[in-house]
């Protein structure tokens, strides 16, 4: 049970400044737009905090692009808005940060082998929802969310929209509960991450067949059994390799109830 | 077209992903699908059945039906059934029109 509360604060209310420049080949007006700045959660995600900014670049583009997706890019890497802004940001530039983090918009050439389609905030909160679901699945066999009614679900998505952090933890901490003798999750929900930006899939336990707590250490020597001093990195900072998973998960997952951690 | 179907490691049960690309080269949109499929589902009710995701082994945008259902359905069949990738191609195959041929079933 997640009772460390000031941790739960501190992660909920982690920030990110974001400088956004409109792509130069697609302004097609002789004044050049003003980038836009704004402070965004590190928990949330683009399509939730990019309204204000869309608007702002839209009379500079041609009109007969203004119902086309708009899309992100750092470097030339398009940004995967269904992945968490501050996991965004650690994987492409956490080992050298530069503030503001500086992105490039675009309205086409969208690259759809690399990016899924978000039409709506209808899309966001689809993925949200489910990837919570598939946590609960890894964690309680599915059977906290479907325990739950839909204005329960519904509190979850609201909770992280308006950035209301009791009304999300209000229901989020009986995802954080262990049931059972079991005295923790049947697996823990991780994607971890390497510094190409793939990912592995792995069932992860909280316990060793010991039946004592895995460390984050005894994770790292499972998965990569031949790398020495591999360090993970979530939320900006580096985790000490002897945090037991079990805490880890229910104190610095995501809203979405996964851990994403980098490999550094 | 393109379809792979994959073992879903959370939820235990194989999964069904594809992508299908019109003439031009181009991705189809899920909207897109909905309106080719055999069986007529409402707008709201097709996300329940398709989602676009990222696809867990490859890493790329497919199209993925729900895998809460497949539990279920794999289990009803799994001892009446000769052949279970069959049948679990027979009970998704009618929502895409999809036309496999013959030597899948030998």
């Amino acid at each position: 049970m997640a009772n460390d509360r000031e941790v739960l604060r501190e992660i909920w209310d982690g920030k990110l400044p974001i400088c956004f420049q409109l792509d130069q080949d697609e302004i097609m007006e002789i004044q050049q737009p003003d980038p836009f700045y704004v402070m965004v959660p590190r928990l949330s995600y683009f399509p939730l905090v990019t309204d204000k900014m869309k608007r702002h670049f839209l009379r500079y583009i041609s009109q007969e692009n203004a119902d086309n997706e708009m899309w992100l890019d750092y470097n030339g890497q398009p940004m995967k808005w269904h992945y968490p802004i501050g996991f965004l940001f650690d994987l492409y530039c956490g080992n050298d940060p530069q503030l503001p983090w500086m992105l490039t918009v675009h309205f086409t050439k969208f690259p759809e082998n690399i990016l899924l389609r978000c039409p709506n905030k209808d899309v966001v909160e689809a993925h949200f929802m489910s990837t919570i679901k598939e946590a609960d699945v890894l964690k309680h066999r599915g059977q906290v969310m479907s325990t739950m009614q839909k204005k329960d679900h519904n509190q979850l998505w609201l909770g992280l929209q308006n950035d209301k952090f009791d009304q999300f933890w209000a229901i989020n901490r009986r995802l954080m509960e262990s049931h059972g003798d079991n005295e923790g999750f049947k697996h823990i929900p991780v994607r971890l991450y390497s510094d190409d930006g793939t990912c592995n899939q792995h069932l992860v336990c909280p316990k060793n067949s010991d039946g004592s707590r895995k460390i984050l250490q005894q994770l790292i020597s499972e998965i990569f059994p031949d790398k020495l001093e591999v360090k993970l990195k979530t939320h900006g900072v580096m985790i000490p390799s002897d945090t037991p998973l079990q805490w880890l998960s229910e104190h610095m997952s995501y809203p979405d109830n996964f851990l994403h951690l980098c490999v550094c | 077209m393109e379809c792979v179907i994959f073992f879903n490691l959370s939820y235990g049960v194989p999964s069904f992903s594809f992508n299908i690309w019109n003439s031009s080269g181009v991705l189809l949109k899920l909207e897109d699908i909905r309106r080719l499929s055999f069986i007529h589902i409402k707008e709201d009710e097709f996300s329940s059945v398709i989602t676009q995701q990222e696809h867990p082994l490859f890493g790329r945008p497919y199209f993925i039906m729900h895998p809460c259902r497949t539990g279920q359905l794999v289990e009803h069949f799994r001892h009446k059934s000769k052949n279970i990738i069959v049948t679990f191609l027979s009970l998704i195959t009618p929502i895409l029109q999809l036309k496999l041929p013959m030597e899948y079933g030998l």
